[in-house]
């Protein structure tokens, strides 16, 4: 028989209840209420029911015109201020420019002509013309680069560093600034030795942006998008809609058409990488039972996972993390909702701890 | 299972990500009339705040919200205070709320979500033309008082935690929870009959 007392139906809980985010004695209270409240286990019931509609909800894409249209208020509201805050900032960036350039040793001739390109092995095309010769030749920005039949080839950005691009590779420079040197890599794999200013650097591929941090890595995407990123010095860090994952050196990132994965130390147990890359795939069953392989330096991999996962194995591998890493302040109990706040601290202990 | 996140689903994962200088800065650039940094917050944060404010209070309305949001952002006399100490993210999930209640309690009048029955007034319509259900969705959507709706859509474009949703509406971590969970079966009620029977 259902409790006739009002303040012992748990109905404000069962959105927490429904998606795991009540810490284990609550959400024993409330599991242990709806065994025998019907009326609390019908509107539990419709608490998910209502979460899957909502989850049906698309993202709708932004009018073709909303940019071009705030860009004309934003004009026609301080049209003077702007022009000379940007003569202002134009100014200093080209005195800046100049100077890399200068200390770089180019010119902006040598901008227009495209970085230098050095062929390593095979015949590179260039937006499909056979590049026959050995030696030396430019990459213009815009221009594709493919590496068919085991072609090889390197990019060079002077002292920056140099990009290696290998066989089976579509890429492109988008970008050649003094403060953006960015490449497109529509799939294939590059193995870069960057030694640049944080974030001048990029990468992009149709999942993920790779920002150098002052590194050497390599990133491989296939034609869907899916492929993965390892850093064997420095650190890179993984875009997608403004948020980050930062790989350091050692660890490796897998890349899906969604986004990218959770980094994961090379030399972690076999067990753990396999149980994670499961565990990304939709597949839990091994996590669990990996968990106590995870080292202290693993602990990065497993704060990340925290998010990647619900319910009874969240709160395993967060109970794995904590043995691992103290968590910072109120962490323990907000990893579960999960408060990417209180993620963020504890981030920053696991680097700590490494 | 693991939800794996797909392509709409935000990824929450903030990492132990470089101080938030870079975000800062580019901010900075922004007020500053850096358009490329301008253009770039925008594209950024936009549609998913437009997505907010078009499931709060329909789609004109919408758009002059977001517009009004980053004009006040970029160009505003009054400086808007964003110092850092808060993903900017955040701070635009505050804006946009109050926006939306600011507009709400003028009265505007809602535009009726229509498009379903072909209404395509503008080339962003077209994705919800594409299945009734979609539309029943939002219909039953904005039925939900207010503060419901807000809270449901903050949970579902932006991936915010109790916390976080919590202080862009200005109420308790309890009191969004009431609020997701009162709303959440209100919906699945009024839509009831899209179940399998």
């Amino acid at each position: 028989m259902s409790p006739r007392h009002p303040e012992s139906h748990v109905l404000d809980e069962l959105d927490a209840f429904v998606s795991g985010a009540l810490d284990t004695a609550s959400s024993a209270r409330v599991g242990e209420h709806l065994l025998s409240c019907r009326e609390c286990r019908a509107e539990a019931d419709a608490v998910s029911r209502g979460q899957s509609l909502v989850a049906e909800l698309p993202l709708p894409p932004l009018p073709s015109d909303a940019w071009p249209r705030l860009e004309r208020a934003l004009a026609a509201r301080a049209p003077a201020l702007v022009a000379r805050r940007r003569r202002v900032w134009r100014v200093a960036l080209l005195a800046a420019g100049l100077a890399v350039l200068a200390l770089l040793g180019l010119t902006r001739q040598a901008l227009r002509e495209g970085r230098p390109l050095e062929i390593l092995a095979g015949a590179p095309r260039l937006d499909g013309r056979s590049l026959w010769s050995a030696g030396t030749t430019r990459l213009a920005v815009g221009r594709w680069l493919e590496t068919p039949d085991g072609a090889r080839a390197r990019i060079s950005f002077g002292p920056l560093g140099h990009v290696d691009v290998e066989p089976g590779s579509r890429v492109r420079i988008v970008a050649s600034s003094p403060m953006e040197q960015r490449l497109d890599l529509r799939h294939g794999s590059l193995s870069a030795i960057v030694i640049a200013p944080p974030r001048l650097f990029i990468v992009d591929t149709p999942a993920v942006r790779a920002v150098d941090l002052g590194c050497a890595y390599r990133i491989s995407v296939d034609k869907h998008g899916e492929g993965s990123l390892s850093v064997t010095s420095g650190r890179v860090a993984l875009m997608r809609e403004g948020r980050e994952i930062v790989v350091p050196a050692g660890a490796s990132c897998a890349i899906f058409p969604w986004g990218a994965g959770v980094p994961v130390f090379d030399d972690a147990a076999p067990p753990l990488r396999a149980a994670v890359d499961q565990a990304l795939a939709g597949d839990v069953t091994l996590l669990p039972g990996s968990l106590p392989r995870a080292r202290v330096r693993d602990g990065l991999t497993l704060v990340h996972l925290i998010e990647r996962v619900e319910g009874e194995t969240r709160r395993q591998v967060r109970d794995r993390l904590a043995e691992l890493v103290p968590p910072p302040g109120d962490a323990f109990d907000a990893a579960l909702l999960p408060d990417t706040r209180a993620l963020d601290a504890w981030r920053r202990a696991v680097d700590g701890a490494r | 299972m693991i939800p794996v996140a797909q392509e709409r689903k935000p990824i929450s994962d903030e990492l132990t990500r470089p101080p938030e200088l870079p975000e800062l800065r580019e901010f900075k650039r922004a007020r500053e009339g850096d358009v490329e940094a301008q253009r770039a917050i925008f594209e950024r944060h936009a549609p998913r705040l437009r997505a907010i404010a078009w499931h709060a209070l329909g789609e004109g309305a919408a758009d002059d919200v977001v517009q009004e949001i980053f004009i006040a952002l970029f160009a505003g006399t009054k400086d808007p205070g964003f110092r850092g100490e808060a993903r900017l993210s955040t701070w635009l999930h505050r804006l946009v709320v109050n926006r939306c209640f600011d507009v709400h309690r003028r009265a505007r009048r809602l535009v009726p979500l229509v498009a379903a029955e072909g209404r395509a007034t503008d080339d962003s319509l077209e994705w919800t033309v594409r299945g009734q259900r979609e539309a029943q969705v939002q219909r039953a959507l904005a039925e939900l008082p207010l503060d419901q709706r807000l809270a449901v859509l903050l949970r579902h474009f932006e991936g915010l935690s109790y916390d976080e949703i919590a202080a862009a509406l200005g109420c308790s971590p309890g009191t969004v929870a009431s609020r997701l969970s009162r709303g959440h079966a209100a919906l699945a009620r009024a839509l009831a009959h899209l179940e399998p029977s």
